[in-house]
């Protein structure tokens, strides 16, 4: 018989104890500093026409793409410099419930990249409800060459039917160092550190909605009870909004200015701010449940997290979480960081990232000119 | 608690015939020291522990002797030495006293008279429970010096009538003291008390001395006191206080007397009074005792169920201790066996098993929360815990449900010589405590609360964003009540201890805040036991229940929500019969219990880390119970060598439906006076913790965890109160619960499910420890602590074995604490300790699911943190008056501010990281007002 549920109390009571050192690791990089090429999301969007919302949650035989954001410190790299200088490659791997993303390529390690193959492609109408099911090996490559924004059909694998996704990691290098291959090879060995060129994401492609799941597992001769009541798939959200204004201590100067679409230029004076305000409707929020005791679904509301980054200057707050968010930043140079002066070329840009508590994701950006 | 008297004439007291020139002396062997002293016994002199003392049956004289004064001597001067010469003594086991110590000397040459007579003296031995038992004891031997032949007398003239009444006579005359008692019946000329100061406590036993003194010689207390060679005095009465420390001296000349009083371990006191015609002159005395705490336990018990190791600690040597705040469980740390926690939170690592794989008993039940909020404090006070015994392995087969260690802690039943208590704070809180006695029995009550819930809003800067809605706080309080009833003890207790805290964490962007902002947990526990312990003739029995009811809550930004009550009922009964003078039997039985009442919802636990959007959720409430039976034999084969095989069998009610049968030897071997060699071997069970085998979060098919423990120790006693113990051990756990990452298809079931946990994981742990150990006498006491192990897990069959997470290879602890005068004491804790297992990091996946980085990581647990390295100092200050005691202490944490690497916190993106360091230097100031 144990004797209560411990762990949880000795780590949260020495959490107490230890939340003051964690606070203090002053000597570590902030993560909304942008200093180099990064990824800053890969989006999943179910390919349909003129699909507004657009679906982030696909199921078996759909087709999907996905679509990362690359930026660096003169803005958002371009999808063909992305294919052409990264040479992103794409690992499917069928990833079981109730486990954390990544788990799935993980637990293969080591391996090596060669074994893995590419994925079949998938034939529907090969499909024979009264055969068992053959899933597709997992990992495999889903495309036989780098891709910038790849697309492929999402299999049918018996993981998806008992509450898994599709895990898909990301492997790329920067620009004129190193090579993909070499990149995957060193992240399915782990002997040493990951090299300092490559660049490594992963996402969930989730798959569902679960209702419609449970019909088509059943289409293929998997019975899985009682759905869960019927639901939306998930979609993503939309930054409706963003608006700066400009100030000067207190005092506001002009605004606000709606910035209408990603990648406008602000002019702004060294010294002075922007106060900041970004939208995102409420009703995007969708409901959606998860499954509790003895056949019970807990409903649940997304929510929205959105995070700030900078390439130069000083943010009020890195994070934000309403759909109405305000932010401040600061044409000063920040001193924790020991920034120059300057941005380069006089240049600084802010990239935003709102995500609603799944796998709905949008973004945002502009760029501020500094001057005297 | 009444000391015995008992007084064995041995020989006549001789009155010399004025013309003999040779004399033989009396010696009146009164067993004046008259509460045994057994070894290792738990007495306590100020605070009786219970009625050890009234199941000793003392030694019994069986021969005597007769010492003569030596004539040489009595003829060396005109004032031959003369007074008594008190002889401390051991009876042993065969009735002979050895280890004869003279405590008070008269002179070197009745000093050895002394000793020899002793050292002829023939006793059947002492038993305790009918075993035999060494005891202490001290005997009073007074040597009168002969006196000189008289001149021939003169004539005598005819004497005045005398109108006075008779009067006392003076020993200004030269008639002898003897001719003084030939008078007549004695009349009390001094009476009163001696009690000890700052305590008011009654104290027997005191001898109490009277010589003459000099007629200028001021009244009152004397302070400068000349210990060089004195004369002897002319005549000296003496007397010993009762057990209500009274006190009575007949036969007193008028006129200016010393009188001298002594007590071992209390400083000598000397006072000159003055005894007037016709009047007894009544006083109080109040003695200071040498040692800083009233309180003395003694030592463990040679009882059935001695361990291989089983290491007490004294409350004296807790308080005494630096880096520990005078925490009786903190204290504990120290010994070997048990690795250094991180940041000093207080998780109990023994010999290489995990936080939860040990237990801590209090009053023969669980105890479930060692510390307020993860270590800060204990929750018990430990100024009321007569004696805590650390048992690192093979513990007996009353202890169960634990693969790791066991602490089981006893408390004291309160003081019954008045009222006394304390009010303390230090940089924490501030405590109390307040016992005495209620008719034939006692209570003792003790409470703490913090104040860091006031300090922390100061401290904390308006901008940080925290707003600290409940600060951290806690408190505790504890009621003993016991009281003898039908020839046992019946003994009530309640104790409880209460957690929580509340903040929101705002960003500094944010308008509202709501729950994605706050953080809150609750955890807190009330008991209740009632326990009767009985013995009589052979027989001794324990019963006693307990009802505990926990609650314990988290809510962290809206993702965890935790919400748990448990009513725990707990219940033991024991038996133990004395077969023989060589065997006993324990029987046992022990039944624990709990309905509980769970509201869980949070993210699965994920092996990597990385994000998911699942969600476990759970309400049920059901019924546990793990009943056991347990049973141990001691046996002595011969009169050195004892056995105790036993054994315990317990049962885990669904959803385990199993029972388990740990068999467990041990024995002790005593190969010579001071040197006994003990090992054992046995078989130990823990159930698996609620999450590992929850219906949601984890496997409901894992069952107990098992391990095998061996150990082999040899403890050798010196003199001086030093001791060496040395043990090796190695203990093999199998068929512990680990992650599983493998999905299984349930009975009936197409679709399968993860496994979560399963008990595929096994240990094992070798190493050897080694205690030297100086016992808090005289001035001084301390340990070098060492231990040298190796822990390893291997997961499931076939992978490889990895340094388990708090394997420490080397644990080197040095204290040293020396009690200097006018109340100082200073002491001092050095700690040498390898650097936990380490992880190696080789970067991170940023896991665009949540916006966060997965670690990679090397092999598991391939490296090691730097060596650990810490000083820390205690010093106290105790001022003594006559009804109060003050303590001031000032203990110094980590003295010259090392700064050890606890863990390395990595980057965002697991591409650096920084070391965390340990606690800094912290002092901490304490005071305790004592009366």
């Amino acid at each position: 018989m144990a004797r209560r549920i411990p762990k949880v109390c000795t780590v949260l009571g020495s959490g107490l104890g230890s939340t003051l050192a964690l606070g203090c690791a002053q000597d570590l990089p902030p993560s909304d500093l942008i200093v180099d090429e990064r990824i800053l999301a890969l989006r999943v969007e179910a390919v349909e026409a003129d699909a507004d919302p657009v679906r982030a949650e696909v199921l078996p035989l759909q087709r999907v793409r996905i679509v990362p954001w690359f930026v660096g410190l003169d803005g958002p790299v371009e999808t063909s410099v992305v294919e052409a200088e990264y040479q992103p490659l794409w690992i499917g791997c069928a990833l079981p419930p109730l486990t954390g993303l990544f788990s799935c390529l993980q637990s293969k390690v080591p391996l090596d990249a060669s074994a893995i193959p590419v994925c079949p492609p998938v034939d529907p109408s090969a499909l024979d409800p009264s055969a068992p099911l053959q899933n597709p090996p997992s990992p495999c490559r889903l495309t036989d060459a780098p891709a910038a924004v790849p697309e492929f059909t999402v299999p049918i694998d018996s993981t998806f039917f008992f509450g898994g996704d599709l895990e898909v990691t990301m492997v790329a290098h920067r620009p004129g160092r190193g090579s993909s291959e070499d990149c995957l090879q060193a992240l399915l060995r782990q002997e040493e550190m990951l090299p300092e060129e490559c660049l490594y994401a992963t996402q969930r492609v989730p798959i569902g909605p679960d209702d419609q799941l449970f019909a088509a597992a059943a289409y293929v001769g998997v019975d899985l009870g009682d759905p869960p009541p019927a639901t939306d798939p998930d979609t993503h959200p939309r930054i409706t909004s963003f608006a700066v204004e400009r100030f000067e201590g207190d005092t506001r100067i002009d605004g606000p200015t709606y910035l209408n679409t990603p990648g406008e230029t602000v002019e702004l004076a060294a010294g002075m701010s922007l106060n900041i305000t970004t939208v995102a409707p409420e009703t995007d929020l969708q409901q959606y449940f998860t499954p509790a005791d003895e056949g019970v679904w807990d409903p649940r509301l997304e929510d929205y997290s959105g995070r700030w980054f900078r390439t130069w200057g000083t943010l009020l707050s890195p994070v934000s979480n309403d759909p109405t968010s305000y932010n401040t930043w600061e044409m000063v140079p920040n001193e924790a960081q020991e920034e120059p002066e300057r941005p380069a070329g006089n240049i600084a840009t802010m990239y935003y990232v709102l995500r609603d508590g799944r796998q709905g994701v949008d973004w945002f950006w502009f760029h501020v000119r500094i001057t005297e | 608690m009444t000391a015995r008297r008992r007084c064995f004439i041995v020989a006549r007291l001789v009155r010399l015939d004025a013309k003999a020139r040779l004399l033989g002396l009396v010696a009146t062997f009164c067993a004046s020291s008259l509460s045994w002293e057994a070894v290792a016994l738990a007495a306590t002199a100020a605070a009786p522990a219970g009625d050890v003392l009234e199941r000793l049956v003392p030694p019994v004289l069986q021969n005597s002797v007769e010492v003569a004064y030596p004539p040489d001597l009595a003829s060396s001067s005109p004032q031959p030495p003369a007074g008594q010469v008190v002889v401390k003594y051991t009876v042993g086991l065969d009735g002979v006293p050895k280890d004869l110590i003279v405590e008070t000397s008269v002179h070197p040459e009745l000093d050895a008279l002394a000793l020899s007579a002793v050292a002829k003296l023939r006793y059947s031995p002492a038993t305790l429970d009918g075993q035999p038992v060494e005891v202490i004891s001290r005997i009073a031997i007074p040597f009168t010096a002969p006196e000189p032949e008289p001149e021939p007398e003169p004539e005598p003239e005819p004497e005045p009538e005398s109108t006075a009444s008779e009067a006392p006579p003076s020993a200004t005359t030269e008639s002898s003291l003897a001719q003084v008692l030939a008078a007549g019946p004695g009349i009390v000329r001094l009476e009163g008390n001696v009690v000890e100061m700052g305590q008011r406590t009654p104290l027997d036993r005191v001898t109490v001395m009277v010589v003459p003194a000099p007629a200028d010689a001021p009244t009152g207390f004397v302070r400068k006191k000349d210990y060089g060679e004195q004369p002897a005095p002319a005549w000296q009465a003496t007397g010993q206080t009762d057990a209500n420390g009274r006190f009575e001296i007949r036969d007193v000349p008028n006129g200016k007397v010393r009188v001298i009083v002594l007590l071992p371990g209390f400083e000598r006191q000397e006072y000159i009074e003055e005894v007037t015609e016709g009047e007894a002159v009544t006083v109080k005395y109040y003695l200071e005792r040498l040692s800083t705490n009233p309180y003395r336990t003694v030592v463990r018990v040679d009882n059935p169920r001695e361990e291989v190791a089983r290491r007490s600690i004294t409350a004296a040597e807790i308080n005494a201790l630096p880096g520990t705040q005078g925490d009786a469980l903190k204290a504990v740390q120290n010994f070997p066996g048990l690795a250094r926690s991180p940041f000093s939170i207080g998780l109990l690592l023994v010999r290489g098993t995990g936080p939860n794989d040990s237990a801590v008993y209090l009053a023969h039940h669980e105890i479930p929360q060692l510390f307020h909020f993860g270590g800060l404090t204990s929750v018990f006070n430990s100024d009321i815990l007569e004696r805590i015994d650390f048992i690192p392995g093979n513990f007996d087969s009353r202890f169960g449900d634990a693969i790791g260690g066991i602490i089981d802690v006893d408390p004291r039943a309160g003081r019954r010589d008045g009222y006394h208590g304390y009010v303390d704070a230090d940089v924490f809180d501030a405590g109390f405590l307040f016992e005495g006695k209620i008719g034939k029995g006692s209570f003792a009550l003790a409470g703490r609360r913090s104040y860091i819930d006031a300090l922390l809003p100061v401290v904390i800067p308006d901008d940080a964003g925290l707003d600290l809605t409940v600060a951290p706080r806690y408190y505790d309080y504890q009621g003993l009540f016991d009281y003898p009833l039908g020839g046992g003890v019946f003994s009530v207790r309640a104790f409880g201890s209460d957690d929580r805290t509340e903040l929101t964490a705002a960003n500094p962007n944010e308008i509202d805040t709501d729950e994605r902002n706050q953080f809150e947990t609750t955890s807190y526990f009330h008991r209740a036991d009632i326990a009767y312990e009985k013995r009589k003739g052979r027989w001794e029995f324990l019963i006693t229940p307990s009802y505990r009811y926990e609650f314990f809550q988290i809510k962290a930004v809206n993702q965890v929500n935790v919400d748990v009550r448990t009513h725990n009922l707990t219940a033991r009964a024991e038996f133990r019969y004395h077969l023989s003078e060589r065997a006993s039997l324990l029987v046992g039985a022990e039944y624990r219990s709990f309905w509980f009442d769970l509201d869980i919802s949070t993210p699965p636990p994920t092996a990597t880390g990385g994000s998911t959007n699942d969600r476990l959720r759970t309400q049920v409430r059901g019924f546990n119970a793990s009943p056991a039976l347990y049973t141990t034999l001691a046996v002595n084969l011969g009169d050195t060598f004892t056995l105790y095989p036993g054994a315990r069998i317990t049962y885990y009610s669904p959803p385990y439906n199993t029972a388990v049968f740990d068999p467990r030897l041990r024995f002790g071997w005593q190969v010579a006076p001071k040197t006994t060699i003990k090992g054992g071997v046995g078989l130990y069970s823990q159930g698996p913790e609620p999450v590992e085998s929850s219906e949601v979060y984890g496997n409901p098919r894992v069952g107990p965890e098992q391990g095998l423990q061996t150990s082999l120790g040899v403890a050798q006693a010196f003199p001086f109160g030093i001791s060496l113990d040395a043990t090796v051990f190695f203990n093999y756990l199998y068929a512990n619960v680990a992650p599983s990452p493998y999905a299984i298809y349930e009975q009936g079931e197409s679709v399968p499910e993860p496994e979560m946990y399963a008990n595929t994981q096994r240990g094992r742990i070798y190493g050897a420890e080694i205690l030297l150990r100086k016992e808090f006498t005289s001035n001084f006491f301390g340990w070098i602590a060492y231990t040298v192990s190796r822990s390893e897990r291997q997961n499931d069959r076939g992978e490889d074995w990895v340094l388990f997470d708090f394997d420490q290879t080397h644990i080197l602890t040095l204290i040293a604490v020396y009690r200097l005068p006018k109340g100082w004491q200073v002491g001092a804790r050095f700690r040498l300790v390898s650097g936990n297992p380490t992880t190696p990091m080789l970067g991170g996946v940023y896991d665009a699911s949540s916006d966060n980085y997965v670690g990679v990581y090397g092999q598991l647990n391939s490296r090691r943190l730097p060596v650990f390295h810490q000083l820390d100092l205690r010093v106290d200050k105790k001022w003594t008056w006559r009804r109060v005691g003050l303590t001031v202490y000032l203990d110094v944490q980590n003295a010259y501010n090392a700064q050890n690497v606890e863990f390395q916190n990595p980057s965002y993106n697991y591409r650096q990281q920084a070391a965390i360091a340990s606690l800094p230097i912290i002092p901490s100031l304490g005071v305790k007002l004592e009366f």
